[in-house]
């Protein structure tokens, strides 16, 4: 019986030890993604007490890459300048059903398509830009990102959004971009 | 009887903690990526990337167009050209490639030749989508012949993934100028 005790004292220590080296590992995990995506079925919602909203979605299938859409999207966030800046970074995708993930494109083609697409706007700052530009409580700050998705998943997108900081938490917000003509 | 037992279990742990010293991996080995090997002509797939080579060439000198400015590059060595068709993620990836030369050595892509539409550098691999593109490297000429290329993700390469593509069994064109337009 004594000799019982002495291992499951053991034990405890050893799994006390492990927790200890562990725990930095696990806080990282925990903030490193987002485990937590609150899905709503409004086009804008309350993340951490900011407003996200899509500003305006849109897409283009060019005739010459035809298995493939152009996406363009002005996000909004609406909030206290200081939150949205203790925020540092975005973490922004396009989800499907199957579980898979479209992340925007910082990249020439991803200009391009920022340009073809949002044209007629003024905005053009990307995410993590518009969280260190935001400036009023009042005035909702805008920022424009571009992606690539095959066509077949067009009418099962939805735009997941978080901070750095609000992670595990996410929002996530059915996403609907109207179909544009391409260029004559 | 007893202490005797007793020494015989501290020797076997102290050698067991030995033997776990000794053999205790480093850094690199712990966290170092698994590596598929793909035969020539055949495609492999780790978790987050599907790819093979289509094609490759070696040339004296690049020309391209880098933002309007025509730019030609030569080298001291040669440089290999490597066509890739990349696909099967499930979240959009950047993509790395090296070129693991005949004596072993590691070559990772040029950054001399840059905003060559299609080049690996700018890619992001996105899930549902096959994509075509290019990896150039400047190595010796008699690293080409038996090397074999390294694609791994290029964001947190450890314990993911790895595929080494052998090249196509037959030797590589070369041309005195490869040209790539805008």
């Amino acid at each position: 019986m004594k000799t019982a005790g002495w291992i499951v004292l053991t034990l405890i220590f050893l799994a006390a030890s492990v927790l200890l080296a562990a725990w930095p590992d696990l806080r990282d995990l925990r903030r490193g993604r987002i485990w937590n995506a609150t899905q709503i079925d409004a086009t804008e919602g309350d993340l951490h007490g900011v407003r996200v909203f899509i500003d305006e979605a849109r897409a283009m299938i060019l005739p010459i890459m035809d298995d493939r859409a152009l996406i363009y999207l002005r996000l909004g966030l609406q909030g206290d300048p200081a939150v949205l800046e203790s925020w540092r970074s975005c973490d922004i995708g396009l989800t499907d059903s199957q579980g898979r993930k479209w992340r925007p494109l910082l990249n020439p083609a991803g200009f391009q398509i920022i340009d073809m697409l949002g044209a007629d706007s003024e905005a053009d700052n990307f995410c993590d830009q518009s969280l260190i530009f935001a400036t009023s409580e009042a005035e909702p700050s805008l920022s424009v990102q571009a992606f690539l998705v095959p066509i077949g998943v067009l009418n099962d997108l939805r735009l997941e959004f978080a901070g750095m900081a609000t992670r595990p938490d996410a929002l996530s917000l059915p996403f609907k971009p109207v179909l544009r003509p391409p260029p004559a | 009887m007893i202490s005797v037992t007793n020494l015989a279990i501290i020797g076997i742990s102290a050698a067991a903690l030995g033997a776990m010293m000794v053999t205790n991996p480093d850094y690199n080995r712990a966290l170092r990526p698994f590596v598929t090997h793909v035969a020539a002509g055949e495609a492999g797939q780790t978790r987050l990337i599907a790819g093979r080579v289509t094609g490759w060439r070696t040339a004296d000198q690049v020309a391209f167009s880098d933002y309007g400015t025509e730019t030609l590059r030569d080298s001291e060595g040669v440089f290999l050209i490597v066509d890739l068709s990349l696909s099967g993620t499930t979240a959009s990836t950047m993509v790395a490639a090296s070129w693991i030369g005949a004596s072993g050595r590691e070559y990772m892509t040029t950054k001399r030749i840059a905003n060559v539409p299609g080049q690996l550098e700018d890619l992001w691999l996105q899930p549902g989508l096959e994509s075509k593109t290019i990896a150039f490297f400047e190595l010796p000429p008699d690293e080409v012949a038996g090397g074999a290329l390294r694609l791994a993700i290029r964001l947190d390469p450890d314990l993911d993934g790895t595929l080494l593509l052998d090249p196509p069994a037959e030797a590589p064109a070369h041309e005195d100028v490869a040209r790539f337009g805008p």
